[in-house]
């Protein structure tokens, strides 16, 4: 039953027509009364018209009235702060747990351990050496574009290892441009700079990079490298594998346990290692992610190396230790 | 209320009277005045009758003032005008020292409402209603009719009589009325049916002596 059925059955004929035919059915306002509530409604209504064309109402002011409205403002303040996030990751790597590639200059080394305020592959490349030659861009361009981590096995490997034969197909590209930034070095040395070095450094080398860069001899904590690799491991070790070697296993408790104790060895031993190997025979342990190398961690009598260039200095017992709890680790 | 297609609905005028059209305001007042006068007229009973002045013009101040905030979703223009009436009564009501209960929609010993028994007999010895009696002795009948009905309206307490008045003389559908009481559907519709049955009851003994030919009083 809608509501204008219950209207007809709950209006009495009746009673409507005694109320219409009740004494006061003409009742009226006096004029009087009439006269000021219309005076009153029309000064308030003058009121407005004067308000209104009061407020110049020029292009900009409905511009900025437009801007005013709440769901345009939201809009604008999203936009600008997506311009902002595009400004500060300008050529950064989408996936900041890859590691930097091999770079033998203390920038290279440095200034991924600041995750949040590192500058891109391509901006310390060129800081450090600016490239004479226009012709090799096309080259160039191939050696500095970040590499994402690997989600499939055909991915191309986002870490190198120049010391693990190994690793050697996946890490062609890298190796290309490794080899190429050592020839970069050595256009720096012919003292002809690129244009790219003076556009990237102002906003690719932030505060906290250039604080790391004055401390070039300082030890790291742990690699950015190492410590994404960590993480991910945590995170998705079923996507990981390890080989020591012939054959590859799957990520087990055993391998996370021994990062976890190389991790708490190495704290605050980390420094550059640039092309130095390890003198003595090593073990090695290569880290695989869906399939594609993407660490190598290397065991020698007095050191941990991590592939990309970093060396943790331990003590023999130390390493001794590790290599034990590798040998039950991986067994 | 129905307009003509030609007339722009109220809605309407009152939009562009937000806007500063005083001629809207006017075309407004000239169609709600008089009902709204009426209303506020028995709704504050023969006692307080000499505030109706006050709270109509304290009303359409109201609106007046108002006009910025006022939105056209939602309640009709007229039925926000009655609410704002409404409420003006029964401040002035609480004012005057007036008990204004704001639940009385159950019998006054709070039993459910039952349709009165026996009282429609009595109305079937009524004239037929007619909006305009032609008949001097119809004529007659129906000006005594409203004339109790008015006091037959002041011994209903304050929700019941704005349900009836808004229903009855100013033509609110029952989802209006709730609208303008700020209540439910249901407890319009109850407020409505207390009303009616006391209104019977009370109308039904008064013109009783009509049904035995006689005059009535």
């Amino acid at each position: 039953m809608t509501p204008s059925d219950h209207d007809d059955d709950e209006r009495d004929a009746w009673l409507s027509a005694a109320l219409h035919h009740a004494p006061d059915a003409q009742a009226a306002p006096p004029p009087a009364l009439s006269d000021t509530i219309l005076r009153q409604a029309r000064g308030a209504a003058r009121a407005t018209k004067a308000a209104t064309p009061a407020r110049p109402r020029g292009a900009w002011a409905t511009v900025w009235d437009w801007l005013a409205r709440p769901p345009v403002a939201a809009g604008f303040a999203s936009l600008m702060v997506a311009t902002v996030v595009g400004l500060i990751w300008w050529e950064r790597p989408i996936d900041e747990t890859l590691a930097p590639p091999n770079a033998s200059s203390p920038a290279a080394r440095v200034v991924p351990a600041t995750a949040s305020a590192a500058p891109p592959k391509a901006a310390r490349r060129d800081a450090d050496a600016p490239r004479p030659a226009p012709a090799s861009s096309g080259r160039r361009r191939l050696a500095v574009t970040p590499e994402p981590l690997p989600t499939a096995p055909a991915a191309p490997t986002p870490f190198t290892d120049r010391g693990t034969p190994a690793q050697a197909a996946p890490a062609g590209t890298e190796r290309n441009a490794a080899a190429e930034a050592r020839n970069d070095t050595g256009a720096t040395a012919s003292g002809a700079p690129a244009r790219g070095a003076a556009k990237a450094v102002p906003f690719a080398v932030p505060q906290a990079a250039a604080d790391q860069l004055r401390r070039e001899d300082s030890t790291e904590a742990r690699p950015a490298a190492l410590a994404a690799l960590l993480d991910s491991v945590a995170a998705q070790p079923q996507r990981w594998s390890w080989q020591r070697g012939e054959s590859r296993r799957p990520m087990n408790p055993a391998l996370q346990g021994w990062l976890r104790q190389l991790d708490g060895a190495t704290h605050g031993r980390w420094r550059d290692a640039g092309d130095v190997a390890p003198a003595s025979p090593a073990d090695v342990v290569q880290l695989y992610r869906d399939g594609t190398p993407v660490a190598t961690l290397q065991l020698s009598d007095d050191a941990a190396w991590l592939a990309s260039g970093s060396q943790a200095s331990l003590p023999r017992s130390a390493t001794r230790t590790l290599k034990q709890a590798l040998d039950d680790a991986t067994r | 209320m129905p307009h003509a297609n030609a007339e722009p609905a109220d809605d309407a005028l009152m939009t562009a009277y937000a806007a500063g059209d005083a001629r809207a305001f006017e075309q407004l007042y000239a169609r709600h005045h008089a009902g709204l006068y009426r209303f506020i007229r028995r709704l504050l009973g023969s006692a307080l009758n000499a505030q109706t002045d006050e709270v109509f013009q304290d009303t359409w101040l109201r609106v007046v003032q108002a006009r910025a905030q006022w939105q056209p979703q939602g309640a009709s223009f007229r039925t926000w005008l009655f609410t704002l009436a409404h409420h003006r009564v029964v401040d002035q009501l609480r004012r005057s020292g007036r008990e204004v209960s704001v639940d009385a929609f159950e019998g006054d010993d709070g039993a459910p409402w039952e349709p009165a028994v026996g009282v429609s007999a009595a109305w079937r010895h009524w004239p037929a209603p007619a909006p305009a009696a032609t008949h001097t002795e119809e004529l007659a009948f129906w000006r005594r009719a409203g004339e109790k009905l008015l006091g037959c309206l002041e011994q209903l307490p304050i929700p019941q009589r704005s349900a009836f008045l808004l229903h009855h003389d100013d033509g609110l559908g029952l989802d209006e009325v709730a609208g303008a009481l700020g209540v439910g559907f249901e407890t319009a519709k109850t407020r409505l049916r207390y009303a009616m049955s006391k209104l019977r009851t009370c109308m039904g003994a008064y013109l009783a002596p009509l049904a035995s030919g006689g005059e009535s009083r």
